[in-house]
């Protein structure tokens, strides 16, 4: 049985654990509250950039011709955008994330995978399995601004147009809430246009004309998606970080109960020893 | 007749406006226009200017960089790469972006990033001369 000295240690290396998750907590709440913050205030862009392409596609009579619009016949190689954090202690958030991306890859076999992993929880994972990795993202801290997004979504819309990519695809958290994350897996390119629908403003005044317009529009929707899933990662992130935190030093809680129980019997029982061996040889010398 | 514009600014970083504005002036692709209340509806792409717009006595300054705007209804919507407050805009920062951006322009870049760089570069600029 471990001593009274050594239970001690191990209580005071626990309590000192408990504490840092519990700091860990704390910075994640405000990173989190931060982080929300952006996403939040990241949307009307999206939204409205998204209504505009609607407009200016129904304009055009929903056959509007772009190369992002071009499903190729033949699908051979698939760019695959991965959003994950940079660091771990974040419970399942990484892990289910790679989980959907790895039944992804399974699912398209005999087509060629090239990863662009954003954020570097993804790269180790598809750099150790021998994918190939076109160009990463690592090492932002979070902190992604929209020319981080504008850099991804350049080379992806350049990759599409000049036929080395097929198809791309993005896989990302979902924030929901704090404690929920939902794995959203999408198809960015080639775009898919619902349409035809008679347009708003049948008089609108286009400068310059509607085709040049939707030309600078398309790559900002792929850049603005892009720069959408980061933020959202971003506050999933923290998110769950904050709960494996809260986990972690509930349950370092319990394991100092169990301990301070343990020390306080194994301290008792060295007494008892003690005053056992005092009273026997008292009763010796009588 | 509407006397009122409903003018929206986002940027993908934020919304920076958001209320009923009596005009606005800024400069797109076919160059400088000015919009009151009851305008015909009008999109088009915005090059890099200073975007103002008034609500009573008071005006207001914007700095964009390329984007889009759109009217309709008596609503404005503006959506900027980057936009900025003429009053919230930090020199100092600024500048260095701008020192930054003028050197890799001396560069050999190709003539698309150049294109870009020097859209960023004017935005600079106006933000730093406003």
């Amino acid at each position: 049985m471990a001593s009274a000295r050594d239970i001690k240690r191990k209580i005071n290396s626990v309590s000192n654990t408990q504490k840092i998750t519990k700091t860990m907590k704390m910075v994640s709440a405000a990173k989190m509250r931060k982080a929300i913050e952006a996403m939040q205030s990241a949307r009307p862009y999206s939204v409205k950039l998204a209504e505009l392409i609607q407009e200016l596609s129904n304009r055009a009579g929903g056959n509007a011709e772009h190369a992002f619009f071009e499903a190729r016949e033949e699908v051979k190689t698939i760019y695959l955008v991965v959003v994950t954090s940079d660091k771990g202690l974040c419970g399942a958030f990484n892990s289910n994330i790679l989980k959907v991306a790895q039944t992804f890859v399974k699912e398209n076999t005999g087509k060629t995978i090239k990863v662009v992993p954003v954020g570097k929880r993804a790269l180790d994972f598809f750099a150790k399995r021998g994918f190939e990795i076109v160009e990463k993202w690592v090492g932002f801290g979070g902190k992604y601004t929209f020319s981080d997004a504008i850099n991804v979504g350049k080379l992806l819309a350049k990759s599409f147009t000049n036929g080395d990519a097929d198809e791309v695809h993005l896989i990302y958290n979902e924030f929901k809430s704090t404690s929920s994350q939902i794995v959203r897996s999408k198809k960015l390119l080639p775009l898919a246009v619902e349409g035809g629908s008679e347009p708003n403003y049948p008089d609108f005044e286009y400068e310059p004309d509607v085709a040049e317009l939707l030309n600078t529009l398309l790559p900002q929707f792929i850049n603005t998606s892009i720069f959408q899933s980061m933020l959202e990662s971003v506050a999933g992130e923290h998110g769950a970080r904050m709960v494996a935190m809260d986990n972690a030093t509930r349950s370092a809680g319990e394991m100092i109960k169990k301990l301070v129980l343990n020390y306080n019997k194994t301290r008792q029982a060295a007494i008892t020893t003690e005053l056992l061996d005092i009273v026997n040889g008292a009763e010796a010398l009588k | 007749m509407a006397d009122k514009l409903f003018l929206e600014l986002v940027s993908p970083e934020k919304l920076l406006v958001s209320s009923d504005v009596d005009n606005v002036f800024a400069a797109g692709a076919g160059g400088a226009f000015g919009l009151y209340p009851d305008h015909s509806p009008f999109c088009t792409a915005l090059v890099p200017c200073v975007l103002t717009y008034a609500i009573g006595q008071e005006t207001y300054k914007v700095i964009v960089s390329k984007g889009f705007l759109e009217v309709a209804d008596n609503k404005v919507n503006v959506l900027a790469e980057k936009a900025v407050f003429v009053k919230d805009i930090d020199k100092a920062k600024y500048q260095s972006a701008f020192d930054a951006l003028s050197s890799e322009l001396n560069a050999e870049i190709s003539e698309d990033e150049r294109l870009e760089k020097e859209a960023d570069l004017k935005f600079y600029e106006l933000a730093l001369n406003n």
